[in-house]
């Protein structure tokens, strides 16, 4: 997987010199159906949807050369541009409103090795991250919400909100190399 | 500003998940690009983060439809055709003609460069991985060679762990006896570890980890029989605290081979 990642880089470095338009097929192949993904977690209507894909993607074309690998992951960058367009839209529409947290589900952290094999989309089954872990990853990282935001909706301090990030991620790289284990075994 | 800071600490305080997820100010994101570029650590922990998010956001993943894909692709063949043609008229033409000859050779002379820099860089990559792969199957060949009555009992599952990716010079080969429920290991080459570490062997079993025990390195390139365990899809070799653990630490991984 790392590879892959290595190499999408690689070759999108290089059609982004030469053949701009082969570059942004590529992302198109690579990186649509997330992104598609993300964009239909913050906007409802299909064609609202749509619509954001497509600006995503026009915006990504004509900022072709802002990317740059030594900042972050081309993911990253794409995740930036396609949740500020969706904002845009959905800001046009109306106003955002935080759901609101089911309080009953706080459990401690509990999450196992799964038993059983797991697909090619390697986090499908990590349905055991704790929900309020889930919740924050959705608002902050996927929604846009800004930490203030959460803090205040929630009253939660802005100081656990960082904590409870760190945690997450740890818990899911963790969680992701006992999965690329038992890919590798399973292949 | 000149300053040393301790990376650990800096890794340590989360301000790298922060800055992954988009939550950092704009004087935090000058302060951590600058980080980026002096500390290499720095810019491989930021990676496995984002790799991190992104496998996760993998889940949500939504099919797009062939029809937008088509259509986003025209809007920008368009576009570009547009741009292309936009120095049309012959006024436009005699007027940039000395801007777009220099233009043009100056961006002649760096695509130059930089195919060439693109070029060698593959090559230079292309170049290791033969020679890990030379290495690798060399030493193949070698064991190949000194088991060979080993091998000519055809009841011998032979199954090469190969390499991870942090360590690619490691390998060792177990074989599998299925009839005679025997299974023997052969450690090839692993690197030399400290006295408080010890090699720690592996088994998948239907996706888990069954701890083998701890192997002792002067036991290179002799065969060492091992617990038999029925319906291993894997062996691994972990490096762990002397004495082993009850479960493999992955990044300290090795070497895998599948059955």
């Amino acid at each position: 997987m790392k590879a892959n990642t290595e190499d999408i880089l690689n070759q999108f470095l290089a059609l982004r010199l030469n053949k701009p338009e082969k570059a942004i097929e590529l992302l198109i192949n690579q990186y649509g159906d997330v992104l598609n993904g993300i964009v239909s977690k913050i906007l409802i209507k299909e064609e609202d949807c749509e619509e954001a894909i497509q600006q995503g993607f026009i915006k990504v074309w004509k900022n072709l050369n802002d990317y740059s690998p030594d900042k972050s992951s081309i993911y990253t960058w794409l995740l930036t541009i396609f949740r500020n367009t969706s904002i845009d839209i959905l800001r046009k529409e109306s106003k955002r409103k935080i759901q609101s947290l089911d309080t009953g589900v706080y459990n401690d952290m509990k999450f196992s090795v799964s038993t059983s094999i797991p697909d090619y989309g390697l986090m499908n089954k990590i349905d055991s991250l704790d929900p309020k872990y889930r919740q924050l990853i959705d608002l902050l990282y996927f929604q846009g919400y800004t930490q203030q935001e959460v803090a205040d909706e929630f009253e939660i301090p802005i100081g656990t909100i960082k904590t409870r990030i760190s945690t997450a991620i740890k818990m899911l790289r963790t969680i992701l190399s006992i999965l690329i284990v038992l890919l590798l075994v399973h292949n | 500003m000149k300053e040393l800071i301790n990376i650990q600490e800096y890794i340590e305080s989360g301000i790298l998940e922060q800055y992954a997820m988009g939550l950092t100010s704009i004087e935090q994101n000058q302060q951590i690009q600058e980080y980026l570029l002096k500390y290499p650590v720095i810019k491989s922990e930021l990676s496995k983060i984002e790799e991190t998010l992104e496998n996760y956001s993998k889940q949500f993943s939504k099919p797009l439809s062939a029809g937008l894909k088509s259509k986003i692709m025209d809007q920008i063949n368009n576009q570009s055709t547009v741009i292309k043609s936009s120095g049309n008229y012959i006024s436009n033409i005699v007027r940039y003609a000395a801007i777009l000859i220099l233009a043009a050779s100056s961006f002649y002379f760096w695509k130059l460069n930089q195919d060439t820099n693109t070029n060698l860089q593959s090559q230079i990559k292309q170049n290791e991985f033969m020679q890990i792969q030379k290495m690798q199957d060399s030493l193949a060949l070698l064991d190949c060679n000194t088991q060979l009555a080993y091998l000519r009992n055809n009841n011998h599952n032979r199954v090469i762990l190969k390499g991870t990716e942090k360590f690619p010079q490691a390998i060792a080969m177990i074989y599998y006896d299925k009839t005679t429920q025997r299974i023997l290991l052969d450690v090839v080459d692993l690197p030399k570890h400290s006295i408080e570490k010890q090699y720690q062997l592996w088994a998948i079993v239907d996706g888990k980890p069954v701890d083998l025990g701890v192997l002792d390195l002067d036991q290179t390139g002799q065969l060492k029989e091992i617990k038999f365990v029925d319906k291993a899809q894997a062996f691994a070799i972990t490096l762990e605290p002397k004495g082993g653990l009850a479960s493999p630490t992955m990044d300290q991984m090795y070497v895998i081979g599948t059955i």
